[in-house]
Order: structure tokens, then C-alpha cells, then sequence
């Protein structure tokens, strides 16, 4: 047993899950406004952090290039929710999930002409590490951790502070009703859309300088992104960040302590674990009226 | 469904060629996941999104016991398809009882999982390189190698599940799938043992698929745990629904065209991910039913004739239902409490209060959609409050829903029959006689989408009445109804009374209520106000007093 | 009702027999054709990319020179997507579809693996630029596969024979989770202890592990000297930046599995100073005139440059010569495929490619010996020979 290493399994493993936690975020909104299961939630990650790849190749430096790259995942998002949009009346959820999976299928392959095979990176950070606890961070995992913690900031006083967010959350809660006190739900959910795919952006500029990105890894990251909502309940953000930092937490010392072999199953025991044992998540409710 | 066969048989006509032979098997086989898929998904209305990892049992199993325990091929096959049925049976017991995404989510995990299994145990497993040479199945000394024979050796089994799956789907068995995918609430009212059935399809699908990856194997002599992984699943979802679910020849047109469309965008092999996502992204957006749904579905299920005296000689003062004590609060509110009272055959009770006086919930009470907090409820003698709403179904209570919950799917005369499947193989004979009864049957073969609101309210009933219930309850049967439309329940109502039928009611027309209670209890705020004839209840202040003072609410 | 069913029928019927046409092959020419299989994408694309240049580079070379016989030679190409089963469909598709003479590929022993029995029923020769021990072994199981290739054992023998100069007795390995890693496990689990080494750590990873750090984490507290990483794809160059950021000082010495253009590109600084199995055609530059693989590499290197604007990665060189090989069978034979067959096993004396000095024969399909490989240490530019081998 690497007793000494752990801190450093805990470290990379707060690094990833916190990852997760912004791509879980993403699926949270959009659930918890239309009762979508968004599967091309893992492409905006991807296209967030190659985009920004192509605009720093023309020279274009990256404090620019980041913003650009942002307002790109703000249209795609957009993109997206008016696409669904069109769909017939009566579509059930069913739809949705498929519309979104063959969605995240051709942005991969659009993904796949536009950037090709090869993994690509650009510089970000730093270099250098800074020990802590007995674990060597780097700057990556440091700017993450932070933006992540910026980000649940933001989240918490848009949602809780301002008109705009209170409103969301309760078209989240029962749009009907909300629609009664002259909120648009679809405003709601096109906000929802860009939000999500505006933080999963991010997390894919973040990632992409020290892990860097391909065409493929969209479908991956979504799997575990929203394993990271599902534990911390399908509906609630913060939860999802919360469920993030526990899966990289339990990959971090699962890769360390058990086995390396067996990295992505750790993701999916707990998915299975949750589901079986606590299906609501760590801070969701119990649907109402489950009899059994 | 012969008409597609004979075509299958006849391709080989068309081409000889072994590389065109050997695509057409692989989409064979594929047909076979695909239509066990839609068993699931298409029937069922259950989502696996991990259907490649049954596919994958069958097909390791069938490798690694030929070219590991000299198992021969014919008798591997069997393995590997009880193996995947017992994953199936384990997996799906605790999932299956979740509602909405989750068997999808849970089920995306199991290509990692397989590959994770496979990689711990690669010793005898072959590990990620997976299991090279593998030997064709043999039948005597003659080795099945040709691409004809084996094409037509495969074409025979997917003939025979097809001709199977296709006979279930069209089967009584096959309504209560489409109920429960539309509905899950309505067909565990109609006494449909909503879980069992989900495994069951699942357990179905499952060794169905296992099937199919052992004849892959056998032809194609190799196995990783990639090949039926992630992608592979996805594309088996993606083909059922392109070419429509709940059809099965739709599964197998979906298969059809998407399994060519690689070959045929050769040139293009790197768009063919953002065509294929495309054409799905479109296709649901646009025709969500997929293909298949624009051709109408023909209902194999058409009124029989009936002639017989009703089921149930009741004797006229059995008491039929007891209720004592229930209780029930959600979340703070106590929504109803000491409620008690008795229902005997041949009776018609009416429930009535104000709004939010707890109606709605004691009918569901005793039907059994949600449970009491406290209190007892016996149904012909039995204690019932344990049990779930399906099982109380079979013993004679049937109810109808406030606002009526036909299945879409089904035409009337197959709602009908749902109905009256509690009785077994008496239920056509049933359902058509409750048909005729009620005027129904020039819509008996009309989609529900296709009647009018006063023909669904009857339809509704008409479900209820098929199966011939002790205890009838009705949720606001009169709502939105003409005076003469009332009249015509009414009457209805009184020939289930002469039945032996006992009836709870909850309403708020009077001009239904008074003529027809024997009795009726009053509910205000989820307490009993009073319990008694029409005219003591008419009479007594303080329903007056509960319905806003003196006046009561009375339909001109 | 029944005519709606009669034309859904007629449009399976349609369907089904215009698939069926659409899908017969062209009537050929009389063109001789080679098949190539190799992975363009997906995870191992960054070798399967340079080989299909490589290959295209042969091909046209020799039509260039006025074909074979006055035929033109055509190239028939199938992408494997770095799967197995992409593999075995390909082999099947080129075999009895395209009906091709030979065929080069696949890019990873996983699938050269996959494909074996394929060939060996079909009667086909498969040329494999991959390193798998197992690809030629049993011989007497593999009569119609060739592997030029550098062998995973003779680099295996290579980094054992670096380690002793350099004084390592306890190494750990760190491997991907595919058949190319197991494969250099495998070989090292064989070939330590004859080297008078011991390999004291196992660790591994998955194809998209993005971070790394636990598994050195491990290895630095197993107490190593050196680790040997033997993987395919990005994870491994993520390994080097995760070495520094540990400021782990145990070094990382590679098999050739990083010797390309991708991975040196990708790792940027991190990896300057570190061995690296590679090859000959890497660092011809630096070879000296007399050696034989200089003449052909600085010719081969040059015209794919020209071509395609890059230069030709390791394994590109392996592929290069497998098509070379199978052009000179043609030449030298009808165009049939068991002389094609028998033309590599036994004419192949002293040939000279861009990988070595091939020598095929009954019992050896490989075909090379550990010259055919050099150390190398990366530098600044890309790399370098290193001292050890001069």
C-alpha cells in the first residue's frame, strides 16, 4: 500500500473530477429545465478546447482566443436548443435523448474533418508545480480547481440573486406554474442551453494545454460528466460538482490503490452503485409518487 | 412478415458474390439483435443503450468454449444464450424498477464493464487482443465455410425468431408491452404486473442477442471486446429507431439501409459519422415514430362474437370493500385522515367535497397507486394494503382515471382487451360485449387519437367495465358531459349495479350523484363529514356549510 | 391497408436488390492488385497515416517506372480504425472482394493477430509493419504472414542491453492496456532476467488516460532505476509531462512505439534527454555512408518529404518496404498469390530496406536482427543517435 501517494492520488483526482463536475454541470441545467439528457454535452468540451487550439495556431493570443472560443460555445449551444426546437409536437423524452445522440455523433465526425486524428494541445499554464499536502500540483490543476470554484460562484449568484436565475430555477421546479407568473419557459431553456455549453467550453480550454484534446474524446467525457450529475442528483448543479469531485476522487484512488487497468470502470461501478443504491443522487429528492 | 422472408431467401439470386453474401449475414444478424432490441425499446419502451454487451456474452462464450473446453459449436450456443439471460435477470431486477432514463444510464456503463472483465480475467480470456480462430461450426464432418450455406443457415434462425417475435408482438402479450411504454400507471391499473414483464422482455432481448454473437463468431472465427462495444450498441438503437420501434419489420428496415450505407459511402468514409448522426438527429426531429411510422400499424385484434351471461353471481349484501382508519399525509399536508367506510356488492357510493377535500386520493388510495401512511383496506375479505395496484387489479377492482388514460397505441378495441386481460382467455369475449354495449364498435379499429372526448370518457369506462369488476371506481366520470350524455352513464351504471358490481364514485355533478348513490360520503379537508342516504346528505348542514354556506352545488 | 403493405414490400425488395448490385465489384482490368489495410484513424492512426503514404509513395513509384509487365499496379485500401474488428472486416473485404494479390498491414499487432487466421484460410500473404512476437510465432502456424517489422523482442533486447551499459539493475515497466503493451510486458517479463535485470514494477493505463501521475507515483516508490514505457497514443506523452511535474529523476526510457513524428511533436520539452527505441531511417543523417541503410533511407526520405511535406516516420519505413517487397514478387513471379507467398520466403536474401537487411526463410518470417534498431535520445529538434550505439 503507497501510503505516501496518496496525496498525490487525491490531488490528480480532485483535478479530473473537477472536470467532470463542469461537464456534469452542464447536463444539470439543461435536465432540470427540460427533462433532456443532453449526449452532446462532451462535444461542446471538445470543440471549446480545439477551437482554441486553431485560433492560438494564427497567432492569436490566448487571453484572446479564450473569450472567442467562449462566444463560439454560447452560439453552438443556442444552435443546439433551437434545433431541438423543431421537433414535432408530442416527441417524447425518448426523442430527445436519440435527437441529441445523432447530434453528438455528426459533431464528432464534423469534429473528425475539421481538426483530423492527431491530439493537440497549446500552452497555458506555466510550468512548474507547487507542493501541497505532500502532492505536486501544477498550475493546471490549480486553475481548474479555482475556475471550477468561480464558476459554482457565478452559478450561485445567478441562479439565487438575480431575476433571470431565479426564474430558471422555477421553470426547473414546475414550468407550468411558472407560466402562470409570465415566464417563458423556452427562454429558460435556451438559457439553460447556453450556460451549459458555455461551462462545458471552458472545461475543454482548460483541460486541453495539459491533457490535450482529439476529435474522439466527446463521448467519454459526457459519460462521465453526467455520471458526476447523477450522483449529486440529476437536478441540482451544484450537486453535479459536488458528484464530480467524489468520481475523480474515486478514480484518483482507484488507479492508485486498486489497479490502472480498470480507470473508466471505476466511473461506471459508481454510476451502477448510485443507481441501485441511491438513485436520486447525493442531494436529489425521491420522485414523487414511486410507490414502490 | 413472410413477404420480407421470401425477399431474404431470394438475394442470393441477385448475387453470389461471398463478400456481398457474407454483409447480407452480418446484417442478418444484426436483424436478430435489433428485433429482440425492439421487444425492448420498441414494445416496452425500456432503453438500452448496452444492448452489444448480450451480444458479446453469447459470442465469447461461444469462443472461448470451443477453442478453450472443446466445446463444440452447437452446444456452446446454448451457454452463451443462458449466460446472457441470467446477466439480463440480474442486471435488470433492480434497475427495472426505476421509471424514466435510468436503465439508460445504467446500461451505457456495461461496454467498459465487459472490457474491464475482459482485461482482469486475459489469461483465459484473451484480454484485449481478444480470441483469434475461432472454429466454424460443423454438422457432422461438413464444415460450414460456404458463405451460401451459412447465409441460409442464419437466415433460418432470424425466420424463426422473427416469425416468434412477430407472433408475441401481436399477441395480447404485445399490447401490455405497448401499455406499458405508453403508461405505466395505467397498465399497473389494468392489472399488469409492470416489472415482471420489463425483466421478462429484457431477460428475452438479451438471449435473443447472445444468439446472434455466437453465429457471428463462428463466422468471422475472431472476438475483441471492442467489436461489440459502445459504437455498436449506439448503432443498434440508432438502426431500430430510424427504421421505427414497435414494429418489428421496422428494425429490420432500419438495419436494411444503415448497415449499406458504409458500403456505399465507400469514397466518403470519413463523413459517414456526421451523415449517419444526421439522418438520426433528422429523422427524430421529423418523423419520431421513425419509418415505419408512416405506415399506419394493422391491429391484428378485432370484436368477436359474445353471448354469454355475466361472470360474477355476487350475493347482493357481500361487503366487497372495507376501508378503516387510512391515513395519508404528503409532505406536511394530510390529505386524508380517519377516513372509514364500507362498499357491498350491488352498491353505488359517491364520494363528494369541495375542492382539495382528499377524493382524489382516497380513490387512489384504494386502488392502490400510492400507499396509506396508516389504516387497513380489504378487497372482498382480503387486506390489500400491502399490496401493489396491479395484483388488486386481478381481484376484481378496476378504475378509470380523471382524465382518461388510453393507451395511444392501441386502437379501442385493444385498449378494451387490456382491459379485460385480468380475465384471461375470456377477454375478447368480454371486451366485445362491453363494445356493443356501449355503441363503440365503429370505432372499435379507430387509433384513440382518431374519437371524440365523449367517446374516450366511454372508452375509458368501457376499459374498466371489460373486466368485469367487483369494485368499479370512477374519477370523475360526468365531467364535460351533456345532460343526456348523463343520463346514458347513469343508466350504464345501474345495469353494473344489477350486476352484482359495487361502485365508488367521485364527483362533483350532483345531477349524476343524487339519483344514482345508494350512498354517499361527504370529505372536507380529508375528514369524513358524513356517510349516509342522498337525502340525509342533502339535508345535513354541514355540508352545506363545507360547499360555502347555504348553497350546494346543484346542475340545473 | 393491403396496398400500403404491398409497397412497403416492393420497397425492401428495392432496396435489397439494389444494395445487392450497387455492391458487386467493378470489372476489372487486368491491373495487379496489392491490398492495405492500416489504421488511417483512430488511436493508432498517427502510425497507420504514415504507412497508407508510404505504401502510396511504393506504388506509384513503380507505375512511374511503367508498372509490371506494362500493367499498372493498383493500390486497394481499406481503414482498419484501430480496431480488431475493423481489422478482420477489412481482410475479408480485400480478400474477396477486391480479390487483391497481397496485402500490407495492419498497423498494430492487435490486429495483425485478428487477421491471421483470415489469411492463413484465404491463402493470402500478409506483410504486418508491427512488432508482435506472436504475429510470427508459431512459425509453423504462420506460413503466410511476414512481419518486417523491428520484433518487440529484439527492442525489448535492445533497452535490456541499454540498461546493462548504463548500470540499471531493477526496472519497472509501464505499459498501454492493448496488445502492443502486453506484448513488450510480455517480452520483458522474458527476456529481464537473462539480461541480469529484475522487473520489480507493473504498472499500466487505458488508451485515453489523461492523467498519469498515480502510475509513476507507484513506480518512484517500487525503488526503480528506470522505467520502461512501452504504449500507444497520447497517454504516453502525457507520461513525460508527468514526470516532470512529479521532478521524478528516474529516467524513462522508450520503446519504439514513440518513435514518430506524433508523439515527438505532442511531448514537446518534457521528453529531451530520454532514450527512445528507434530506427535507422530516423537518424540517417547521422549514419555513416558505409552503413547500409543510409543509401536508402536518405532516398526514401527525401522523395516522401517531397510527396507529402513531412518526414517519414519509423514505421512508415516498415511499410515502405513490405509494398517494396511485394512489387519485387510480382516482378519476379505470374502475379499469383502462393508464389507471391513463396517468393518472400525464399527469395528474400540480403535485401535491403529503409528498416535493415531482410532475411526471410522457412523458420524466420521476421527477418531482422537488432541492427535494425538504434537508440536514440531526444533532443531539442526531435532526436538524435545515441553515444551508446557509436
Amino acid at each position: 500500500m503507497d501510503w505516501e501517494a496518496i496525496p498525490q492520488f487525491l490531488a490528480g483526482g480532485l483535478a479530473i473530477g473537477a472536470v467532470y463536475g463542469l461537464i456534469g454541470v452542464g447536463f444539470s441545467l439543461i435536465y432540470s429545465t427540460s427533462k433532456v439528457i443532453n449526449f452532446a454535452q462532451g462535444e461542446f468540451v471538445v470543440y471549446g478546447g480545439l477551437a482554441t487550439v486553431s485560433l492560438t495556431l494564427f497567432n492569436i493570443p490566448a487571453s484572446v482566443a479564450l473569450p472567442l472560443s467562449l462566444a463560439a460555445s454560447l452560439v453552438m449551444g443556442g444552435a443546439l436548443q433551437g434545433l431541438l426546437s423543431t421537433a414535432r409536437k408530442g416527441s417524447n423524452e425518448l426523442t430527445y435523448i436519440m435527437t441529441t445522440i445523432g447530434v453528438a455523433i455528426a459533431l464528432q465526425g464534423l469534429a473528425h474533418q475539421i481538426w483530423g486524428t492527431d491530439y493537440k494541445t497549446y500552452a497555458l499554464y506555466p510550468q512548474g508545480t507547487i507542493k501541497m499536502f505532500g502532492a505536486s500540483v501544477n498550475y493546471a490543476t490549480m486553475t481548474i480547481l479555482l475556475m471550477t470554484a468561480v464558476v459554482c460562484i457565478v452559478l450561485w449568484v445567478f441562479l439565487f440573486r438575480t431575476m433571470v436565475g431565479k426564474a430558471m430555477r422555477a421553470c426547473a421546479n414546475d414550468s407550468r406554474a411558472a407560466q402562470t407568473v409570465g415566464i417563458r419557459p423556452r427562454r429558460m431553456v435556451l438559457l439553460a442551453y447556453v450556460a451549459s455549453a458555455a461551462i462545458g467550453g471552458l472545461a475543454g480550454m482548460l483541460i486541453t494545454p495539459s491533457q490535450m484534446m482529439s476529435y474522439d474524446n466527446g463521448v467519454i467525457l459526457a459519460i462521465k460528466g453526467f455520471t458526476a450529475a447523477i450522483v449529486g442528483g440529476l437536478a441540482n448543479p451544484f450537486g453535479a460538482v459536488v458528484g464530480g469531485l467524489v468520481l475523480g476522487l474515486i478514480e484518483g484512488l482507484g488507479v492508485g490503490l486498486i489497479s490502472s487497468d480498470l480507470q473508466n470502470a471505476y466511473a461506471f461501478l459508481t454510476l451502477l452503485l448510485i443507481l441501485l443504491v441511491r438513485p436520486q443522487g447525493l442531494f436529489g429528492r425521491a420522485e414523487p409518487g414511486s410507490a414502490r | 412478415m413472410l413477404g420480407i422472408l421470401a425477399l431474404f431467401v431470394a438475394i442470393p439470386l441477385v448475387s453470389q458474390d461471398p463478400y456481398v453474401l457474407g454483409v447480407w449475414t452480418f446484417l442478418l444478424l444484426n436483424i436478430l439483435v435489433v428485433v429482440g432490441l425492439d421487444l425492448l425499446l420498441g414494445y416496452a419502451g425500456q432503453l438500452s443503450l448496452g444492448h452489444g454487451i448480450f451480444v458479446a456474452i453469447g459470442a465469447y462464450a461461444s469462443g472461448l468454449l470451443t477453442t478453450k473446453a472443446g466445446f463444440s459449436g452447437w452446444a456452446a450456443i446454448p451457454v452463451g444464450m443462458f449466460a446472457a439471460a441470467l446477466l439480463a435477470a440480474i442486471v435488470a431486477i433492480p434497475t427495472l424498477r426505476l421509471r424514466g432514463y435510468y436503465l439508460a444510464m445504467a446500461t451505457l456503463g456495461f461496454p467498459v464493464m465487459f472490457d474491464a472483465v475482459i482485461r482482469i480475467t486475459s489469461q483465459w480470456s484473451g484480454g484485449s487482443s481478444g480470441i483469434i480462430s475461432i472454429p466454424r461450426l460443423k454438422i457432422g464432418g461438413y464444415i460450414l465455410r460456404d458463405p451460401l450455406v451459412y447465409y441460409y443457415l442464419v437466415l433460418g434462425v432470424v425466420a424463426v425468431v422473427l416469425v416468434l417475435v412477430w407472433n408475441l408482438a401481436n399477441s395480447r402479450l404485445g399490447l401490455k408491452l405497448r401499455a406499458i411504454h405508453a403508461d405505466e400507471t395505467a397498465a399497473s391499473a389494468r392489472g399488469i404486473n409492470v416489472t415482471l414483464l420489463k425483466v421478462i422482455v429484457f431477460v428475452l432481448s438479451a438471449t435473443i442477442a447472445a444468439l446472434s454473437g455466437s453465429l457471428y463468431v463462428h463466422n468471422v472465427q475472431f472476438v475483441a471486446p471492442d467489436t461489440f462495444g459502445l459504437n455498436y450498441s449506439l448503432t443498434l438503437v440508432i438502426m431500430l429507431v430510424v427504421g421505427g420501434m414497435g414494429r418489428v419489420w421496422g428494425g429490420v428496415l432500419g438495419v436494411v439501409l444503415l448497415g449499406w450505407m458504409p458500403e456505399l459511402l465507400r469514397e466518403a468514409a470519413t463523413w459517414q459519422p456526421v451523415i449517419f448522426g444526421s439522418i438520426l438527429a433528422i429523422i427524430m426531429l421529423f418523423a419520431p415514430c421513425g419509418l415505419a411510422g408512416f405506415v399506419r400499424r394493422r391491429s391484428f385484434f378485432s370484436p368477436v362474437d359474445s353471448g354469454t351471461a355475466p361472470l360474477l353471481p355476487t350475493l347482493s349484501q357481500q361487503r366487497v370493500l372495507a376501508v378503516k382508519e387510512i391515513e395519508k399525509t404528503f409532505g406536511g399536508v394530510q390529505a386524508v385522515k380517519g377516513l372509514s367506510f364500507d362498499v357491498k356488492a350491488g352498491e353505488i357510493k359517491s364520494i363528494i367535497g369541495p375542492n382539495g377535500a382528499g377524493k382524489s386520493t382516497a380513490l387512489a388510495l384504494i386502488s392502490g397507486t400510492i400507499t396509506a401512511d396508516r389504516g387497513a383496506i380489504e378487497l372482498g375479505g382480503h387486506s390489500v394494503a400491502e399490496t401493489p395496484d396491479y395484483l388488486r387489479a386481478r381481484r376484481g377492482l378496476a378504475r378509470t382515471f380523471q382524465h382518461a388514460r388510453l393507451i395511444p397505441s392501441l386502437t379501442v378495441y385493444e385498449n378494451m382487451v387490456l382491459g379485460a386481460s385480468v380475465l384471461g382467455s375470456r377477454c375478447e369475449v368480454e371486451a366485445s360485449k362491453i363494445l356493443r354495449q356501449l355503441n363503440l364498435v365503429d370505432v372499435a379499429r379507430a387509433f384513440p387519437e382518431e374519437t371524440n372526448q365523449y367517446e374516450r370518457r366511454l372508452i375509458e369506462i368501457g376499459i374498466a367495465l371489460a373486466a368485469n369488476p367487483r369494485l368499479l371506481l370512477l374519477d370523475e366520470p360526468g365531467a364535460g358531459l351533456s345532460s343526456t350524455e348523463i343520463e346514458q352513464l347513469s343508466a350504464l351504471l345501474r345495469e353494473q349495479r344489477q350486476r352484482g358490481c359495487a361502485i365508488v364514485l367521485v364527483d362533483h355533478i350532483m345531477s349524476l350523484v343524487i339519483p344514482l348513490s345508494d350512498s354517499i360520503l361527504v370529505l372536507n379537508s380529508g375528514m369524513p363529514i358524513i356517510d349516509g342516504s342522498p337525502d340525509k346528505v342533502i339535508a345535513d348542514p354541514e355540508v352545506r356549510r363545507a360547499y360555502l354556506g347555504e348553497r350546494s352545488d346543484v346542475h340545473a | 391497408m393491403k396496398l400500403v403493405h404491398y409497397l412497403r414490400n416492393s420497397l425492401f425488395a428495392a432496396a435489397a436488390f439494389a444494395l445487392s448490385a450497387l455492391a458487386q465489384p467493378a470489372v476489372a482490368q487486368q491491373t495487379y492488385k496489392i491490398g492495405a489495410m492500416l489504421d488511417v484513424t483512430g488511436g493508432a492512426s498517427f502510425l497507420g497515416k504514415p504507412e497508407h503514404n508510404a505504401v502510396i509513395l511504393a506504388v506509384e513509384e513503380a507505375n512511374q517506372a511503367g508498372g509490371i509487365r506494362g500493367n499498372k499496379v493498383e493500390l486497394v485500401f481499406e481503414d482498419t480504425k484501430s480496431t480488431e474488428t475493423d481489422t478482420v472486416l477489412a481482410a475479408r473485404k480485400l480478400i474477396n472482394q477486391a480479390k487483391v494479390l497481397a496485402i500490407v498491414g495492419p498497423s498494430r499487432t492487435g490486429g495483425a493477430m485478428a487477421a491471421i487466421p483470415i489469411v492463413t484460410e484465404a491463402e493470402v500473404a500478409l506483410l504486418c509493419p508491427v512488432s508482435g512476437v506472436n504475429v510470427i510465432e508459431p512459425i509453423a502456424e504462420r506460413k503466410w504472414v511476414f512481419r518486417p517489422g523491428q520484433g518487440g523482442d529484439l527492442s525489448v533486447a535492445k533497452v535490456l542491453d541499454y540498461a546493462k551499459r548504463a548500470g540499471w539493475k531493477k526496472l519497472g515497466i509501464l505499459h498501454s492496456a492493448d496488445a502492443y503493451g502486453e506484448d513488450g510486458r510480455d517480452n520483458m517479463r522474458k527476456l529481464a532476467k537473462g539480461a541480469g535485470v529484475s522487473l520489480d514494477r507493473e504498472e499500466s493505463f487505458p488508451a485515453n488516460s489523461t492523467d498519469l501521475k498515480p502510475q509513476l507515483a507507484k513506480l518512484k516508490s517500487a525503488g526503480v532505476d528506470a522505467i520502461f514505457m512501452h504504449g500507444l497514443g497520447a497517454p504516453s506523452a502525457i507520461v513525460y509531462k508527468n514526470a516532470r511535474e512529479l521532478e521524478l529523476a528516474t529516467p524513462i526510457i522508450s520503446g519504439h512505439g514513440q518513435a514518430n513524428s506524433a508523439f515527438r511533436n505532442a511531448v514537446g520539452d518534457a521528453v529531451i534527454g530520454q532514450p527512445i527505441v528507434g530506427a535507422p531511417v530516423l537518424v540517417w543523417s547521422e549514419l555513416p555512408n558505409s552503413h547500409p541503410q543510409r543509401k536508402v533511407s536518405e532516398s526514401f526520405v527525401t522523395k516522401y518529404q517531397a510527396k507529402f511535406g513531412t518526414a517519414p516516420d519509423m514505421f512508415a519505413g516498415v511499410a515502405y518496404d513490405s509494398a517494396n517487397m511485394v512489387l519485387q514478387a510480382l516482378r519476379e513471379t505470374n502475379g499469383d498469390r502462393a508464389q507471391i507467398r513463396d517468393w518472400l520466403e525464399n527469395k528474400v536474401k540480403n535485401y535491403i530496406g529503409v528498416t535493415g537487411v531482410f532475411n526471410f526463410s522457412a523458420q524466420d518470417h521476421g527477418g531482422l536482427k537488432s541492427d535494425a534498431l538504434v537508440m536514440m535520445i531526444a533532443d531539442k529538434d526531435g532526436w538524435r543517435l545515441a553515444d551508446y550505439e557509436k
